[in-house]
């Protein structure tokens, strides 16, 4: 059965521009204005899906409704900019400069490789379309299952279903901002196939 | 000295000009988005927004923001619309099908905020073109239009008089994160705060 998504929506012009595409719009059952958070009733969704770029200060206002909604066995997932690990168990996040400009080097290398090839999510997108660039590394903890690594030996993308009762996707990307910028046809490649993943995903 | 320009931030940490350069520093206070009043616009000369701006809420202070500009206000909007919060505003049209040559950037007349600023390195890093800008929020009849696409066919940046007020509006990033070169970053933006504040420049 599809889960029920919402979404943050912040009030900016890439939020509305990305969450209001007709490409996916019918994926995603509520767009949640982040300013409004507090009226939402989590329960009445199976999916929050934290757009990158949400403001971390507001979310975090929001800290105890999330660790509620996944110990009820609810999905998470946070992107890029969204301080994740200020609101989220067992984040260990690391911000890094970032490379726009890694693509123009000879012998271009993103860093960037797939995590764990069985992961459903690494079958529905290709490294291809999770390749850009990225502003958060991670260390995900025992059991979370890396979905795109770094060959530093972090995680750029990982699945947690260990920390708590629910699941929670960490991720150093920013789909939403750029897409809803007209700004880098990755992310719109990304958009294309996260978006029906999650909402038939299984746990 | 007493500072008239605000600059509304949407993300901390992404004000990191206004706090790090001297003599920006010095002209324009941070306020958070969410305290937007009548009381914050009393006594300010300009308000600069942000391509991060959340645009709903500004949309909610529509009257507000138009009343500001008429009674002698300035405003300077960046990024792109989606929610038109000012009478001049209209939702951004993204340019579809262009040249890499069509994301020249040229100036339709000279203008105070690009004094000192070569057009042709607007929109163009390290041979890659489209981070100043790749659409249009486009422009009331009654605008002045300052720079534009595609051989002056696709407005970027252009200037709009209300009552004693007026508004600049950007169509791209934040102009602070126009160059690779961060000397070139704060010519441009103490230039669009000098403007903004009537000055010609920020030693005046």
């Amino acid at each position: 059965m599809s889960k029920l998504i919402a979404a943050i929506d912040g009030g900016t012009s890439y939020h509305h521009v990305a969450l209001n595409d007709k490409r996916w719009a019918h994926l995603i059952d509520a767009r949640w204005y982040l300013p409004e958070l507090g009226r939402q009733d989590f329960s009445q969704v199976d999916v929050i899906i934290v757009t990158c770029r949400s403001n971390p200060d507001l979310v975090a206002l929001h800290k105890n409704r999330f660790l509620c909604f996944i110990d009820g066995g609810g999905t998470v997932v946070a992107f890029a900019g969204a301080g994740a690990e200020n609101w989220l168990p067992n984040v260990v996040a690391t911000p890094v400069p970032t490379n726009y400009w890694w693509w123009l080097d000879k012998n271009a290398d993103s860093g960037l490789r797939v995590g764990s090839p069985d992961h459903p999510l690494c079958r529905a997108v290709p490294l291809a379309d999770m390749t850009w660039h990225h502003h958060t590394r991670f260390v995900p903890p025992p059991g979370a299952v890396s979905i795109l690594d770094h060959v530093d030996g972090s995680s750029i993308f990982y699945d947690d279903q260990v920390s708590t009762p629910g699941r929670m996707l960490i991720s150093g990307l920013d789909p939403f901002c750029h897409h809803g910028s007209y700004f880098m046809p990755a992310t719109t490649r990304f958009l294309d196939g996260f978006l029906p993943w999650i909402r038939e995903a299984s746990s | 000295m007493d500072k008239h320009c605000i600059f509304l931030e949407a993300l901390s940490g992404l004000n990191e000009c206004f706090r790090k350069d001297a003599e920006l520093a010095r002209r324009v206070d941070i306020a958070n988005q969410y305290d937007l009043s009548e009381e914050l616009l009393s006594g300010t000369t300009a308000l600069i927004l942000t391509m991060a701006q959340d645009q709903r809420h500004m949309l909610r202070n529509g009257k507000l923001l138009n009343d500001y500009v008429r009674e002698g206000g300035t405003i300077v909007v960046q990024g792109q619309v989606a929610f038109p919060f000012l009478d001049c505003l209209a939702p951004y049209e993204p340019a579809e099908n262009l040249s890499f040559g069509d994301f020249e950037i040229s100036f339709d007349r000279p203008h105070p905020v690009f004094h000192g600023i070569d057009s042709s390195t607007l929109n163009l890093r390290r041979g890659v073109r489209g981070f100043y800008a790749h659409g249009s929020n486009p422009p009331p009849h009654d605008a002045q239009v300052i720079s534009s696409l595609c051989g002056g066919t696709i407005p970027v940046d252009w200037q709009w008089e209300s009552g004693r007020g007026r508004v600049f509006v950007h169509s791209g990033n934040d102009v602070w994160l126009t160059f690779a070169n961060r000397d070139k970053d704060i010519l441009l933006t103490r230039n669009l705060v000098a403007w903004a504040m009537g000055k010609v420049s920020l030693d005046e």
